[in-house]
């Protein structure tokens, strides 16, 4: 979403983060230096300082663990009619592992190198001895949201919510996501 | 770390130049065995240009916590 200033988009960007990922945790997002206003540079921002997050689950069940990695770059806004800054994402790093650390699969997006578009890795622990997929093979997906990957911890994983208006939560920012995203 | 802002459970800091810098250290060190200032010598000098590594990927995105 635009802002009046570059810290304002910076703040807008940051708030729908924020929310998505109070649903599932109780966390800190750190920006690189200059990340709330230098303009002209690609900055990244971690989650729990590039640890993963544990995910809340029943007592006995297994855990998951979410890592979160994303860069973006304040850029003019250049739409008529709306504020004249916004933040544009550059790439992500999206990873679901075990409570070992063994990644179980790992969204990314990192334009600039040799596989350009939006992939999926799938975690070593996850193939069989004899798979013809491995865990280096790039599988090619759609641009993913940040929403997307916690709305799949809680119903595809098993997670617990930490918010009763998790799915309204979610669902609100994943559509602001689509209004406002140039690309898919 | 400063300029905390706390909202919904979910707070934001902004490293500072030194704390960035050690961002990416200690990725480097836990992921690939090599110190930030290791890792971004080969990254300049290209030594990773056309590897398909995700390990090297989660560490080069961390790279603006250094510069």
């Amino acid at each position: 979403m635009p802002g009046r200033t570059p810290t304002e988009a910076v703040d807008a960007f940051l708030e729908p983060l924020k929310e998505s990922l109070a649903c599932v945790a109780r966390a800190k997002i750190t920006l690189s230096p200059g990340g709330r206003a230098i303009r002209g540079k690609t900055h990244a921002l971690t989650v729990n300082d590039d640890k993963p997050i544990s995910l809340r689950y029943p007592p006995g069940a297994p855990v998951l663990m979410l890592r979160v990695c994303m860069q973006y770059e304040i850029v003019p806004n250049d739409q008529p009619g709306q504020e004249p800054w916004r933040v544009s994402t550059r790439g992500y790093d999206y990873e679901l592992q075990a409570a070992s650390g063994e990644i179980i699969w790992s969204y990314h997006w990192h334009p600039g190198t040799r596989v350009e578009r939006p992939h999926i890795h799938i975690g070593r622990t996850q193939l069989a001895d004899d798979a013809v997929m491995s865990a280096k093979a790039h599988h090619p997906t759609d641009r993913v949201s940040l929403e997307s990957i916690i709305r799949a911890c809680i119903t595809e994983y098993g997670a617990d919510p930490l918010k009763d208006d998790w799915d309204k939560t979610l669902a609100l920012r994943e559509g602001l996501f689509k209004l406002y995203r140039r690309w898919s | 770390m400063h300029d905390t802002r706390s909202d919904a459970g979910v707070e934001v800091v902004e490293a500072t130049p030194e704390e960035g810098v050690a961002v990416l250290d200690r990725a480097a060190r836990e992921v690939l065995n090599i110190s930030g200032d290791e890792f971004l010598a080969k990254w300049d000098a290209g030594d990773y240009e056309g590897m398909d590594d995700p390990a090297i990927t989660r560490v080069a995105m961390l790279i603006p916590f250094a510069r």
